[in-house]
């Protein structure tokens, strides 16, 4: 019972804390919205993302097309709208897969050392010798675009830093004594791992996650800018954005406002995970945006 | 120090096989047949069991990579499908514009990012810290693909200062220069913004530490102490941070490069990409891992010169 008690006025603290912090919940409510517009943006987007209407081509912003519309006569506010889906979903996608690699292996490395820690590590330093979005490049590539290539390029390069930072943790709270207790009470290693200091860590994780979101939007943008993630006629923002390239002289709206999108999503992640950070671990200043 | 130096070489040796080996796989693993995908759909069978003998994708994959590696440790990384000429000829080629990027843009943020850094934790709360903290913040948001379509829209375009891609020569002909910028300030923005953050916070720290009020309390200048006790110390994180931000300005390269037109090795892997031309993938992806391993080794050792408590275990 003394755990759930200590639970709960752990998230009471970060919750006053929240609150108190008017940035934060501004970067709350706006989460919640881009949520809420990706569930119910069917209902939301005035005109089809997809379908074109030749008699409406490249028309500036209006009352009728608050954002303009494209080449096709495609209303960029409905593309945009119907983005929001594809950056959540990669973000979340790209999120999870780095994290249950770069958890798991770096509860391993930390806590048995050795061999497994020297093989694991070395992993890390090679992957993270090669510039990320180079090797993401590559394999989108080869894997041929789409969203579960996406979620699969980047989600598995972008461990490495989880790993070391997971590992660092549980090597230092590996030698709390109760940790020692438990190990000498007989308690099996995975139950160790996962009970008692995968718990112990999750504030950290908690505001890493946080703050690889945008990392995992931008990049996730930038393979579809490039050709190599979302292919036409998606309504993804990066791709969006490389659809207008030839048309910035003349129709500036296509791919300024679905730029401004990207950044909106990935500024807001990072003043809640900026918060969440203040409230729940100040010593992780700086720590989750390094890469 | 010259003990360090080796072993610290001698340890890049299974990193760079690891990199190969990753290389390697990323192009074998990827479902379809690569000859096929070299060759079109019209190729026929004859031809493709004559090619794929040719590039030896008949052997088994191990020894494939074996003979991949020791082509590569004598300098042959292949022909490129496209233009049958060898991929390191083309690299050699692409690689001064694409140094002359990311060294140039590297050294400015870091640079800009200590000043900026510093200030803002001078002026604690004040305007100063309040711009500079929002500029960091939106720093690390922006798409930097997009924030280069808008300076292009804008300052080229629009405004007709700039010109508006391609490189103009090495930076220092002033109409190298001239064609650097815009790439240079896309690329540095990321950087410069965690570095602006990061100084802040190491200065904060640091200016909060016993030894700072004891020099200034001893009746040090404010200067001297800011400059020699605390920004000293401030800039061994720095480094470690700036060597961790190397690959991923590299990275950030081959954005920037595809925006502006910039003829370095970012752009030719992107061109490959689309051509399918395997070996110039694979020839610039081990090139980028084998860059950022000797930008990191001299990142080292610089952090050896300033920590001189720094050894190897």
């Amino acid at each position: 019972m003394v755990k759930s008690y200590l639970e709960r006025s752990t998230v009471q603290v970060v919750k006053r804390r929240l609150l108190r912090d008017k940035v934060a919940q501004i970067g709350l409510f706006t989460i919640l919205l881009i949520i809420l517009i990706s569930i119910f943006v069917p209902f939301l987007a005035p005109y089809s993302p997809v379908e074109p209407d030749y008699s409406k081509t490249l028309q500036p912003p209006s009352k009728n097309h608050f954002f303009g519309t494209d080449e096709f006569g495609r209303d960029i506010f409905s593309r945009t709208l119907y983005g929001t889906r594809y950056a959540l979903i990669v973000g979340l996608g790209v999120v999870f897969l780095a994290s249950a690699i770069g958890i798991t292996l770096g509860l391993l490395a930390g806590y048995f050392g050795g061999i497994t820690d020297g093989m694991i590590m070395r992993t890390v330093d090679i992957m993270m010798s090669i510039p990320a979005l180079v090797l993401a490049i590559a394999l989108a590539g080869v894997l041929g675009g789409g969203l579960k290539s996406i979620i699969i390029a980047i989600g598995v390069i972008s461990w490495a830093s989880l790993a070391r930072l997971v590992r660092g943790e549980t090597l230092s709270i590996k030698e709390e004594p109760y940790i020692e207790v438990a190990d000498s009470l007989g308690i099996s290693n995975l139950h160790i791992i996962f009970k008692h200091i995968l718990p112990n860590i999750s504030s950290s994780l908690i505001v890493y996650t946080t703050l690889s979101m945008p990392d995992a939007i931008l990049t996730s943008a930038a393979l579809s800018f490039l050709g190599v993630g979302m292919q036409p006629p998606t309504p993804e923002w990066g791709l969006m954005v490389s659809e207008g390239r030839n048309f910035l002289g003349s129709a500036w709206w296509i791919s300024t406002f679905p730029g401004l999108a990207i950044m909106v999503i990935s500024l807001t992640f990072n003043i809640v995970g900026d918060a969440l950070r203040d409230a729940l671990d100040p010593k992780l200043e700086g720590k989750g945006i390094i890469n | 120090m010259s003990g360090y130096m080796i072993k610290r070489v001698l340890l890049l040796i299974p990193i760079v096989l690891g990199v190969t080996l990753i290389v390697f796989l990323i192009m074998h693993l990827a479902p379809g047949d690569p000859v096929r995908l070299m060759l079109g759909e019209r190729a026929t069978p004859e031809t493709i069991i004559k090619v794929r003998h040719e590039l030896g994708l008949d052997r088994p994959v191990h020894i494939q990579y074996f003979v991949w590696l020791s082509n590569i440790i004598k300098g042959n990384l292949g022909n490129s499908i496209t233009t049958g000429r060898p991929v390191l000829e083309t690299i050699v080629e692409r690689m001064p514009a694409t140094l002359e990027l990311t060294i140039t843009s590297l050294i400015l943020a870091t640079i800009i990012a200590i000043f900026l850094g510093s200030i803002s934790a001078l002026h604690r709360g004040g305007w100063i810290d309040q711009t500079t903290r929002l500029f960091a913040l939106f720093g690390i948001s922006m798409p930097y693909f997009w924030f280069a379509l808008m300076l292009l829209m804008i300052l080229s375009l629009k405004l007709g200062w700039l010109p508006v891609y391609g490189r103009g020569g090495p930076i220092w002909t002033l109409n190298g220069l001239k064609h650097a910028i815009l790439p240079v300030a896309v690329l540095s923005l990321a950087n410069l913004a965690l570095l602006t953050r990061l100084t802040r916070s190491t200065m904060l720290d640091i200016l909060g530490k016993d030894y700072i009020k004891t020099a200034r309390g001893k009746g040090l200048p404010k200067k001297l102490v800011i400059y020699k006790h605390a920004l000293r110390n401030a800039i061994i994180p720095i480094v470690t941070i700036v060597g961790l931000r190397v690959a991923y300005t590299f990275g950030g390269a081959v954005v920037t490069e595809t925006v502006f037109a910039w003829p370095g090795m970012g752009r030719l892997i992107v061109e490959a990409i689309y051509q399918r031309d395997i070996p110039v993938v694979q020839g610039v992806t081990l090139m980028f891992g084998i860059v950022v391993m000797l930008a990191n080794l001299f990142i080292d050792m610089l952090y050896a010169y300033l920590d001189p408590r720094i050894t190897i275990e």
